[in-house]
């Protein structure tokens, strides 16, 4: 019987601001009233492995692997089901893949560098095309530079050990587009463009040489 | 894989001093002048270094004192004899238009370029799409009406061009599908501290006018790199014609106020396609100009600045800041806030 758990990790590094956002319940009057969600022990700006799972997958369900075109993500591809489970479908029910959060990683390097704090606010406005009033927001970014580390744990069954190469192809393709996209909040005014830093595989669990994977994790599309 | 993302290059250059604004301003209190230059030290480090030589009370004191209204950060390190300048920060030279020869350095507040976490001034995607979107409002759908009439006072209708998800309906959101990058980071090199000027041109009236704002702002040249992604066929199209759009909407913006505001000799020309980026560049390249004509006049009636006609041309004066090549045809130094050109190419 194979049983394995393969960690595919990486460098996330940011390019530009991130907004991911957190709770906004209590904001002074004049403070920043789009925060970022954070670690509540360190209070360091954290991705959640929800907003990678769920920005993936949406990127990947516009793709040749998938066939849905309805809102419902019961009814999307085996491909992208077996990956990210799928509720309404027995088979895959729990996805292959495990999202971690990704924490801040580099917090020396930029001390190092004299940040004053690890996230910045930026003052936008609203011009109003008519009046030419302006109306003011301030938003919460996690700063450019940032390295998060990304993590995601592959499971490998009897069953899947076949389509191992697929599937890999497929999560490497979601990176890429991801690079290509953004992530979190207001990215099409250049909020959250992320890159992936030294993907590699390694195995975790279980007898299963990883190599094969890093090669294809490493390969340029 | 197969995706219909596609992407530009699109670089803009300065023509003139561009300021974009953090929000924020730097008081008397927080600069040094000296030297034909302006130290902005690191405020923080400043304290600390108070704290270190026992000077943290009276510097305190320094600032809350009524009488010390009028006294700026250099009279405090000149009265206390503090002569090391070791407290971070970062110093902007000065143009010498400042103010005149004997007032020299009393600037009262400057607005700060906007910087990202590093410290480091940039052009966020956000400014240079809100440009890209006032351009296709005055050209591409300048037949919609966007005036939004329900209200008490007349505004922008926001949903002329649709936006947002509509529950049950797919999502059909062309300002999404356009996506503008964040500029690379600048240095402290590319700025430079100007002035506003005034330019009014009524029947009774032909004058410059120096404003008392002063904007930390991009020096003329300054090159800016972004990438613009669309997602869509129709994001790809408004992005691939954007450069005859913005010289439709030079044009509109020249009949419609250049022409009629300003001196011949005040308008730049134009190199390659033209595009007004930032802070100071005055309401008409921030509006839909014909349909805001009248009612962004009402805003002032009741102020004490009462905007005449379409009111005044935005200005402001900075050196050249290369030899071979002027940007302007006047002897004044006067440059059109925020003016700058471009140029767009899709990268493979």
């Amino acid at each position: 019987m194979t049983y394995a758990k393969v960690k595919i990790s990486a460098n996330l590094l940011l390019e530009s601001g991130l907004h991911i956002g957190g709770s906004s319940a209590y904001a002074a009057i004049g403070a920043v009233d789009s925060p970022v969600i954070k670690d509540p022990v360190t209070h360091l700006p954290i991705i959640p492995g929800s907003s990678l799972k769920g920005k993936i997958r949406a990127l990947l369900s516009k793709t040749d692997y998938n066939h849905n075109t309805s809102s419902d993500l019961g009814n999307d591809s085996d491909e992208i089901s077996r990956l990210f489970g799928n509720s309404k479908n027995a088979d895959y029910k729990l996805g292959r893949l495990v999202f971690r959060d990704a924490f801040l990683t580099n917090k020396e390097d930029l001390d190092a560098k004299g940040v004053h704090s690890y996230t910045e606010v930026k003052f936008e406005n609203t011009i109003d095309r008519i009046t030419a009033e302006a109306n003011p927001r301030q938003i919460e970014r996690a700063i450019r530079t940032s390295e998060f580390g990304f993590e995601v744990i592959y499971e490998i069954t009897d069953k899947s050990i076949d389509q191992v190469s697929e599937d890999v192809a497929i999560l490497r393709d979601g990176i890429r587009l991801l690079e290509m996209d953004y992530l979190g909040g207001s990215g099409s005014r250049g909020y959250g463009k992320v890159a992936f830093k030294d993907l590699k595989a390694e195995t975790v669990y279980g007898d299963y040489d990883a190599a094969a994977i890093s090669a294809l994790l490493g390969e340029e599309v | 894989m197969k995706h219909s993302y596609r992407q530009f290059q699109m670089d803009v250059v300065a023509l003139a001093p561009i300021h974009i604004g953090s929000g924020e301003k730097y008081t008397s209190r927080e600069f040094i002048y000296e030297n034909k230059n302006y130290y902005f030290p690191d405020m923080g480090k400043f304290y600390q270094e108070m704290i270190r030589l026992g000077l943290a009370e009276k510097y305190e004191r320094f600032l809350i004192e009524p009488k010390n209204k009028k006294k700026r950060l250099n009279d405090f390190l000149y009265q206390n004899g503090i002569q090391m300048r070791n407290f971070g920060g970062y110093v902007l030279e000065e143009t010498g238009f400042e103010k005149t020869e004997s007032t020299r350095g009393t600037l009262n507040d400057i607005s700060k370029f906007i910087r990202d976490g590093l410290g480091q001034p940039y052009v966020p995607g956000s400014s240079l799409k809100g440009a890209i979107r006032t351009i296709l409002m005055n050209t591409k759908w300048k037949n919609k009406d966007f005036v939004d009439r329900k209200g008490r006072k007349p505004k922008e209708y926001k949903s002329a061009i649709p936006w947002g998800q509509k529950k049950g309906q797919a999502l059909n959101d062309i300002f999404h599908d356009i996506r503008v990058s964040d500029s690379q980071p600048l240095e402290n090199d590319n700025l430079t501290i100007v002035q506003k000027w005034d330019y009014s041109l009524t029947p009774k009236k032909d004058k410059v006018t120096p404003i008392p704002l002063y904007r930390e702002s991009l020096k003329p040249f300054t090159r800016l790199q972004f990438t613009i992604t669309t997602t869509s066929d129709k994001a790809y199209e408004l992005i691939s014609e954007l450069a005859t759009y913005a010289s439709q909407f030079y044009q509109e913006y020249k009949s419609f106020f250049l022409n009629e505001k300003s001196k011949e000799e005040y308008i730049q020309d134009n190199i390659q396609y033209p595009i007004y980026l930032g802070g100071g560049s005055g309401v008409w390249t921030k509006t839909v100009m014909r349909q805001a004509n009248g009612i962004v006049q009402k805003r002032y009636v009741k102020m004490k600045t009462k905007m005449v006609g379409k009111g005044v041309v935005k200005l402001t004066k900075a050196p050249q800041f290369n030899e071979d090549k002027r940007l302007i045809k006047n002897q004044d130094s006067l440059y059109e806030m925020g003016k700058s050109y471009f140029t767009i190419k899709e990268i493979e």
